[in-house]
């Protein structure tokens, strides 16, 4: 079996090469890039910004290069850019990956036309788009990568089981080191990557933590990270066309599991997942169905579409039936393993979401919030919303404090009356407790209410009160 | 309720079966269903609230112990509704407690209703929590479990001012019927009503310590 081998393509000044392309005018001007809307941090610059660096705020970069233009990063452009680039490598290498803004690799092991010629085919490929590029091939990524850097825009082939040899007289700072660990390399007097590589990982251990680990093995040339392909986002979709127009549901259904579990086995086949998925009626009725948790499972996709077809009203005249599904992330390896129980009880609180949302008003199926600091008025103090997605409340975590500790002592619950019920003044009576003034809104329209604690002549416990505006008495809630 | 924890036995509330909670207006009820719900939720469970008549006060839900943000609430508009929505929540099996609150509607559930609802109760393993005003025999009938609330006898106190204030209540709860433990068993809990109003926990409110 023949050793690996990545190709590596770093394309310079990324950022400011894409505003050029939109902008060409700018070109031969001293440019820098600011990051975020308020362009507070510069991120890259042109050959011609003498004197401006990386981090510098923008007024500091005018200050030190007259004339310099800063523009704030296209981060969608760069996106759009970097997806071109891609596009015109996959002619070079099967497996291609997009690691970051301006940096791809690509698979070199076993080229046919032997590496220096697939590399300058690369870089001409760039080129046609309009960028600059340095480009290595070596046995692992971080050594590809290094190579490439330091090319300084030509190409560089490090050979097969030549990483160490090759990156030993490279600088530290190539690793990609933690905040402070570059100024405590420099203290212990080690600069190049072969120095790293030369020490035992013990005391590198003792001085850098688990982290050593990790240098000293890209520092000797071992970076055994594979290759993420990128995958391009298809959606995956099936049909069934009718003979003639049924009206019944059950072919419905009978075509609907066929058209979905072609679906299932395309997602499956590229270990791929759906969290959601849409059904169109004759091309123009959508039923979207929202799945608990995102999966490739035939039987819970169509476990979900069924209650979601059979609950509507009526049923009409179908010809085509079209289910599509949208990959949203890889399968997690054979988690069903590790996590069945909770697989299955998402899967069933979907499909019991999925009943309600069927059977009743989905404005209906609300979630319960105490928003005490809207207001201090009872029938405001809460906030219902609609449950819209599974997610809703299978992503929840219970975090500490937020419930009230187990042995707290037992108080009698109060069933609100919203909106408050009006009643008739109640009799002077000896059971009463109040009045306790409660006063809002005085900014706007102010509330004013005296409430009270009584019992009726039944015998409840009730919250009552009197409306200071009105003088009229109201039934807040029933303590039961 | 440790007191009730005792009174039930060690089976508790039987999982997969109808229990009634009954009792006339202000008889304690809706607290104890709080409770039931409260350790659902405590243990991670998601549970649900049928709430015809919208009384459900998420202060007082989430100071009783519940995690709302696993409380599916249901505000059904009919009977109809309500039956479906007890209907599908019982049949998905992801619920752990689902309590509905029949208020208005005593008659809501008939004997088929009760029938259907305790056999897929069964399948899935889910407390039915029915709480009603103890007039309805075919829940009667079907619950295996009946717990009957007295009433709450407030506790009033004479203040140094003059005025007076509830300080608290007790609920008496007694067993009507069980296939567990001995009917006719009782206990009773001794309450503390919250501050002003007694609306809800003013201090913790506050406080901040209700994170939700």
């Amino acid at each position: 079996m023949k050793p690996r081998r990545i190709a590596c393509l770093v394309i310079l000044r990324f950022s400011v090469e894409v505003c050029l392309r939109a902008r060409p005018a700018l070109a031969g001007r001293p440019l820098a890039i600011a990051q975020g809307d308020l362009r507070r941090e510069i991120v890259g610059t042109s050959r011609d910004a003498a004197g401006v660096n990386i981090g510098m705020t923008p007024k500091q970069a005018r200050a030190a290069c007259l004339g310099l233009v800063v523009l704030a990063r296209d981060c969608a452009a760069e996106l759009g850019a970097m997806r071109e680039v891609l596009d015109a490598l996959e002619t070079c290498g099967p497996d291609v990956e997009g690691a970051a803004p301006g940096m791809c690799y690509f698979d070199a092991t076993q080229l046919p036309a032997g590496e220096t010629q697939a590399l300058g085919r690369a870089l001409a490929l760039v080129a046609a788009l309009g960028f600059t590029c340095a480009a290595a091939i070596a046995d692992d990524k971080f050594t590809a990568k290094c190579a490439a850097l330091v090319a300084g825009g030509g190409v560089s082939i490090v050979p097969a089981g030549g990483s160490a040899a090759f990156l030993a007289p490279l600088p530290v700072g190539l690793l990609p080191l933690a905040p402070g660990d570059g100024d405590r390399f420099d203290l212990l007097g080690l600069r190049t990557l072969g120095q790293i590589a030369a020490l035992p990982t013990g005391p590198l251990s003792l001085r850098f933590g688990e982290r050593a680990r990790g240098y000293a093995k890209l520092a000797r040339g071992g970076d055994d990270e594979p290759l993420q392909p990128r995958h391009e986002t298809v959606v995956h979709e099936d049909r069934f066309a009718f003979d003639e127009a049924v009206d019944n549901v059950e072919p419905v259904l009978f075509a609907l599991r066929g058209c979905i579990a072609n679906v299932a086995a395309r997602l499956a086949g590229r270990a791929q997942t759906c969290d959601r998925v849409e059904i169109v009626l004759n091309a123009d009725t959508l039923i979207p169905v929202i799945l608990a948790e995102p999966t490739s499972s035939a039987e819970n996709i169509f476990h979900l579409a069924r209650i979601a077809l059979e609950s509507r009203e009526m049923l009409e005249s179908i010809a085509v039936i079209t289910v599509r599904a949208a990959p949203c992330g890889q399968a997690p390896p054979q988690l069903s393993l590790f996590d069945g129980s909770a697989s299955s009880r998402r899967a069933a609180l979907a499909a019991t979401l999925a009943r309600l949302r069927a059977a009743l008003d989905p404005q209906d199926i609300v979630m319960l919030t105490p928003t005490p600091a809207r207001s201090r008025l009872p029938e405001r103090m809460q906030q219902a919303t609609p449950i819209a997605s599974p997610q809703d409340l299978t992503q929840l975590k219970c975090s500490a404090g937020a419930l009230a500790p187990e042995n707290k002592p037992w108080a009698p619950a109060l069933r609100l009356v919203d909106p408050p019920k009006p009643m008739t003044a109640p009799e002077q009576q000896a059971w009463c407790a109040g009045p306790f003034r409660l006063s809002e809104s005085w900014w706007e329209r102010p509330i004013e209410r005296d409430y009270y604690q009584m019992t009726d002549p039944a015998g409840a416990l009730l919250l009552v009160f009197q409306d200071a505006r009105d003088g009229n008495w109201y039934l807040q809630g029933v303590f039961d | 309720m440790p007191a009730l924890d005792a009174l039930l036995g060690p089976r508790g509330v039987p999982k997969g079966q109808l229990t009634e909670i009954f009792g006339s207006s202000s008889s304690g009820k809706t607290t104890l269903a709080l409770a039931l719900l409260a350790a659902c939720t405590r243990e991670g469970g998601i549970g649900a609230y049928i709430d015809p008549a919208l009384s459900l006060f998420a202060p007082v839900a989430a100071g009783a112990g519940i995690d709302l943000r696993r409380i599916i609430v249901v505000r059904p508009r009919d009977e109809a509704a309500a039956r479906r929505a007890v209907d599908a929540l019982v049949r998905g099996g992801a619920c752990g407690v689902v309590a509905l609150d029949c208020g208005d509607w005593p008659h809501v559930l008939q004997t088929h209703h009760c029938a259907r609802l305790v056999a897929q109760a069964e399948k899935t393993g889910t407390v039915l929590l029915v709480i009603s005003g103890g007039s309805n025999a075919a829940l009667a009938s079907f619950a295996s479990l009946r717990l009957r609330a007295h009433g709450l006898a407030p506790l009033w106190q004479d203040g140094s001012d003059g005025g007076r204030r509830l300080q608290g209540c007790v609920a008496t709860i007694d067993v009507a019927k069980a296939r567990s433990t001995s009917p006719g068993r009782s206990v009773s809990f001794e309450a503390a009503i919250p501050d002003v109003a007694g609306t809800y926990v003013t201090s913790e409110l506050a406080l901040g310590t209700l994170h939700l």
